[in-house]
């Protein structure tokens, strides 16, 4: 109980944070209520700084993720909450301290919104700890809810509402599938434990085959999360949730489900392993695995479509947000590719080989450079007499930005070029172990498809590049915003972009994070054993899988 | 001392059948419902007319339907009864439990504590509901 | 005799239906009791013509009879009147309301141990042969979930006011309906939690040995005391009395959820209200009153009665008729608020229970838990931690923020808003007033 404990340590600290934040930002004092950010911002550093404490977790299926994936929510989340500043309550903070209202608790949001994105961080921690099907449901609902409400109160327009009531919906819509997945897993499995699901599947696969329940199961629950990583068939509210949502909440929708999402899928897939033959049955020797046939059908074309359709998509916005929307669905489709190609089984397993461990470092690199292109987003605003201020949305508002604007402007730039992937920049690196990974899998295929997608990408990624930085400016420059944090978050994170040239160090956390995820444990090697007897009569005797 | 019918609920095979005394006591009431409702059709008069039919608002004729919005506070309580209600429900088997726990158990401290982190969340949320004036009632 | 026809099963089936004569016997009384201690308090006569002679010339001797006769007239003519539906109501859920109402109050108070347990020895029925003998608990029902099984049938009456003022389809009925479900819900968290504050120190579910704990250490009234109180007080809030009658507050809502109501659907709202009364105050006596234990710290009655036929069911008969009184007496202390104390306003009543009563009562579980887990559950040291809860309490009262709505707003042209150049010259009659003092002497501009 007590190893739960410390393994739990920075969720606890983040509830507890949480607490405080909800209780602090209704305080009457506004000096108080102002301290609901640093409150937040100080929970994720002491989580971040446990959770890279923590030991790792022998019974989770992803035994070493813990570590690596909630030190790498703690760090975005900090950015995240630079950015978050002054999202909410605006007018009627002003209001209230220009002395025209009387401050009461119920017309402020503050206090919620920053806790609930604690809580909905505090989610994708628990997504990363989870050991059972169940906790994993919880997990990802606790990533979603809170994102819902963030939505919707974010700002006071009308677009708010409705992109919180669709994404409320299509939320639901996603639980639902895979709730009905993870059910027909269990059913099929008998039992909820991730690492027991391994086990029965592995016993299933080396006795003919995967039970189709449980097939079906894993197909149904890999397309409900679809939803949370904005894939294709669950897409459709992407567009509309950013640009209807606020900016620096848009940021969070592009980092936080989707980690969530990716973390569940990892789980799950490593639950099945990528060590099957094309006809189901596990894999006899150390050759070249891959996901069972139905799966790897499932997913490649979820990925294939996923980086097209937002490529394309892209190419047509004229608003930033749905532009960055799009592109957030296009590199939900490259890391899918990565995803199928699975840790790497070869024994002398590099760390180019390691599609997980490529997934882990694209998602954070994605996160922080995401953050550097909607601060900029976030800090343009167009003044509004009611005090709301608008934000500036239109690709034509961009345009000489690096003149009238030169540190937004070239936060802009900078970022832009990370999310296309220029060599120097971190993006590159990203990218780079996303191919190598791939290739190493075998995938030529879609290789070659994530090498298209990527040209395509380079004509949207290029406007936001070219717009600031080659054009002339139209009239004045473009009024900021009064949040010196989100301008410092974005400078923040394309200094994070620019200087960290090569990134040895996460990598090979990464890399770590991913080890041990998807092979098949001694305690079940048995099973397989009894399978590879068979083939091994015919052939010559061949060395059993590397422990 | 052990009352001698303490074991009786540990006795699985017993647990159903002190139910049946309940199916019995539910049909006599509802017996008794319904009885007392038909007699009185019964007996009763019935004579109906166009104003007598007219909903009750102190003789004035009745404006629009009583099926209208209502007041969100109500909603409110709603929601935070049952938080208040869940809790309360998860604490019935520890309240029974806990007492006959001995205090000189290494775990009967943990029990305390997790309770107590539990009831925690909970205070959390009164305060909170507190400081968002759920329950001011003007 | 069949195998599942158990002992406990035939005694229990004969307890409840000669419990529920007893106890409509009763409530019909009770509101003859009532309307008298109404008149008296008031200074009148109450109900005194009504006999027994039904007008009947060679029954003269029975008339009068100080009014005696008047629920039995009551009753009748519940049942001779138009049962009415008016033309908007939504039939079925009318139909249904007092039914959901009156089903758990005819239910609820079956989990009543009122004889205890006694031994029976092995009966030679008519019909159905030869009963087995054994430990038998004189309840309407013996079931191993204990008083959970009270609490979730009584609050289930919750449902008969929400339907019934929804199916009225009348604002008073509907607004009636509100009021009384918020308030219904609101103060069943105290009522659990109290309970939970008993339960806590006795350990278990079952009537049975939450009297042999209360016969062992003294009556839980001792040790939880604040816990009794605002049981009480939940109580009187969950059978609508008043000072908590807001949802049927005449002045404003007419008659509240069954304003629409007539004949015998009205009477069985009014038959629930009354039976709730008696089964709350029954749950009252066994959970802080020793159920049918006579004295405090003394064990009059065995635990468990043994011997013979008639003996036992004396000894069950002496516990029911210690227990009832219970019941009665507090049943007559409900009545005497109801005509001492003035109604309560709505947000009164809510902000009573959600700032004041549920708080209290999530202390005193932390409280009462840490003294158990102390070892400190006995009856001393539980009065001395619930009189220091209650002090600090009473300590805090004038530190705590003040809601600004109960503010007075003077009326003008009266002694606190004079109009301007009329002299004044009133004191404030009521010391506690001193905050009112109107103003005195000439006002000018």
């Amino acid at each position: 109980m007590s190893s739960l404990l410390v393994l739990l340590a920075p969720e606890i600290v983040l509830f507890i944070t949480t607490c405080i934040v909800m209780i602090v930002g209704l305080w009457p004092k506004l000096e108080v209520r102002s301290l609901a950010m640093p409150i937040a911002g100080m929970g994720l550093l002491i989580a971040g700084v446990l959770a890279i404490n923590t030991p790792a977790n022998p019974e989770s299926i992803l035994p070493n993720i813990i570590p690596y994936a909630k030190a790498m929510t703690a760090g975005v989340g900090l950015l995240l909450v630079l950015l978050l500043a002054g999202t909410v309550d605006r007018s009627y903070e002003a209001a209230v301290e220009r002395g025209e209202l009387r401050f009461n608790p119920i017309h402020t949001n503050r206090a919620e919104f920053f806790a609930f994105f604690l809580f909905s961080l505090t989610g994708l921690m628990l997504c990363a700890s989870a050991t059972d099907l169940i906790w994993l449901f919880l997990a990802l609902e606790l990533v979603s809810l809170p994102t819902y409400v963030m939505a919707t109160i974010s700002t006071r327009k009308l677009r708010s509402q409705e992109a919180g009531v669709k994404y409320f919906f299509l939320g639901a819509l996603g639980a639902a599938i895979f709730l009905y997945g993870f059910a027909l897993l269990y059913g099929g499995t008998g039992t909820t434990n991730l690492i027991g699901i391994r086990d029965a599947l592995a016993e299933q696969a080396a006795s003919g085959g995967i039970n189709p329940i449980a097939m079906a199961g894993i197909i149904l629950s890999l397309i409900g999360i679809s939803f949370k990583i904005a894939a294709v068939p669950m897409h459709f509210y992407t567009a509309d949730v950013y640009q209807g949502a606020a900016a620096p909440v848009s940021a969070m929708l592009a980092f936080v489900p989707k980690t969530a999402g990716f973390i569940a899928m990892m789980g799950i897939l490593a639950a099945v392993g990528w060590q099957y033959a094309p006809g189901g049955e596990t894999l006899a020797a150390d050759g070249v695995g891959t996901l069972p046939r139905s799966i790897y059908v499932t997913l490649a074309a979820i990925a294939v479509l996923t980086m097209t359709v937002g490529n394309v998509l892209a190419l047509l916005q004229r608003s930033i947000k749905r532009l960055l929307a799009y592109s957030s669905i296009a590199h939900t489709g490259y890391m899918l590719v990565a995803l199928i190609a699975g840790p790497s089984i070869a024994a002398e397993a590099g760390i180019t080989s390691n599609g997980l461990g490529a997934v882990l470092f694209y998602l954070l690199v994605y996160g922080v450079t995401n953050i550097g292109t909607f601060a900029v987003v976030a800090c343009l605003e167009r003044p509004q007499p009611d005090g709301e201020a608008d934000e500036l949305d239109d690709l034509e508002d961009l345009r000489g930005l690096c003149r009238t604007r030169p540190v937004l402007g070239w936060v802009m730039v900078i970022c832009a070029l990370g999310l296309l992937g220029l060599p120097p920049l971190l993006g590159f690196w990203a990218k780079f172990l996303l191919f190598t990974s791939a290739i190493s899998a075998g995938e030529i295929a879609l290789v070659v498809i994530l090498g298209l997608n990527s040209a395509i990408a380079a004509f949207y990624y290029l406007k936001l590049v070219t717009l600031p930085l080659l054009e002339e400016p139209e009239g004045d420059a473009p009024a900021t915003t009064p949040f010196a944090s989100r301008t410092f978050a974005g400078v923040l994170s394309a200094a994070l972009v620019l200087l960290a040239i090569i990134p040895t160090g996460i990598v090979d956390a990464a890399m770590e994070a991913a080890d041990r995820a998807g092979t098949i444990v001694p305690a079940n090697i048995e099973a397989i054993e009894r399978s590879i007897t068979a083939e091994a009569l015919r052939d010559e005797p061949t060395p059993i899988i590397d422990r | 001392m052990l009352h001698p019918l303490t074991t009786l609920a540990s006795q699985p095979n017993v647990a159903l059948d002190q139910y049946l005394p309940l199916a019995v006591i539910i049909v006599g009431a509802v017996g008794f419902a319904v009885a007392n409702i038909v007699l009185t059709k019964i007996i009763g008069p019935s004579r109906r007319g166009a104003n007598k039919g007219m909903s009750y608002e102190s003789g004035m004729n009745p404006v629009g339907t009583a099926r209208k919005r209502f007041n969100v506070r109500f909603y409110l309580i709603a929601m935070v009864f049952l938080v208040f209600d869940v809790e309360i429900i998860f604490l019935y088997p520890w309240a029974t439990t806990f007492p006959n726990l001995d205090p000189a158990n290494p775990d009967a401290g943990i029990w305390l504590f997790r309770i107590f982190f539990f009831l925690f969340t909970t205070i959390v949320a009164y305060v909170y509901g507190f400081r968002k004036g759920v329950f001011n009632f003007d | 005799m069949p195998d599942w026809l158990t002992a406990q099963t035939f005694v229990s089936v004969h307890v409840f239906f000669i419990m529920v004569h007893v106890i409509l016997l009763t409530v019909a009384y009770l509101i003859y009791v009532e309307r008298k201690a109404a008149s008296y308090i008031q200074d009148r006569v109450g109900p005194n013509r009504v006999g027994f002679d039904f007008g009947l010339p060679w029954l003269k001797p029975l008339r009068g009879m100080l009014g005696l006769g008047q629920p039995l007239a009551d009753g009748m003519k519940f049942l001779l009147k138009e049962d009415y539906a008016p033309d908007r109501v939504d039939k079925k859920l009318f139909t249904l309301a007092p039914m959901v109402m009156i089903v758990p109050a005819l239910i609820g108070f079956a989990i009543i141990p009122w004889g205890g347990t006694i031994v029976l020895p092995d009966l030679d029925l008519p019909l159905i042969g030869t009963m087995e003998g054994g430990p038998i608990v004189i309840a309407g029902l013996h079931v191993n979930v204990g008083v959970i099984y009270l609490i979730s049938v009584a609050t289930l009456s919750v449902y008969g006011v929400t339907l019934g003022g929804w199916a009225s389809n009348n604002k008073y009925s509907f607004l009636g309906g509100l009021r009384c479900t918020a308030q219904m819900i609101s103060y069943e968290i105290p009522l659990g939690l109290c309970i939970l504050a008993a339960l806590l120190l006795v350990g278990s579910f079952l009537p049975e040995e939450i009297i042999g704990y209360q016969r062992d250490h003294g009556w839980l009234i001792f040790a939880q005391p604040l816990a009794a109180i605002i049981f009480f007080i939940a109580l009187l809030a969950e059978s609508n009395r008043i000072p908590f009658d807001n949802a049927e507050a005449e002045q404003e809502l007419v008659g509240g959820y069954h304003t629409e109501y007539s004949s015998m659907r009205f009477a069985l709202f009014f038959l629930a209200e009354y039976a709730h009364m008696i089964t709350g105050c029954a749950f009252f006596a066994l959970l802080f009153l020793g159920g049918y234990e006579l004295l405090p710290f003394v064990s009059v009655f065995p635990a468990v009665a043994e011997g013979s036929i008639l003996a036992v069911l004396g000894i069950a008969a002496l516990k029911f008729a210690v227990f009832f009184g219970k019941v009665l007496l507090l049943v007559c202390f409900m009545i005497l608020i109801r005509w001492s104390i003035p109604r309560l306003r709505y947000d009164q009543v809510m902000m009573m229970g959600w700032q004041a009563v549920i708080p209290i009562s999530l202390v005193l579980v932390v409280l009462t838990s840490t003294m158990v887990y102390l070892g400190l559950g006995g009856v001393v040291p539980m009065f001395i931690a619930n009189a220091i809860l209650a002090v600090v309490i009473v300590a805090l009262v004038p530190v705590l923020p003040r809601t600004r709505t109960n503010q007075r707003l003077p009326l003008y042209g009266s002694r606190f808003c004079p109009v301007t150049g009329s002299t004044v010259q009133t004191g404030p009659t009521d010391p506690l007033a001193r905050e009112d003092r109107p103003l005195q002497g000439t006002v000018t501009a």
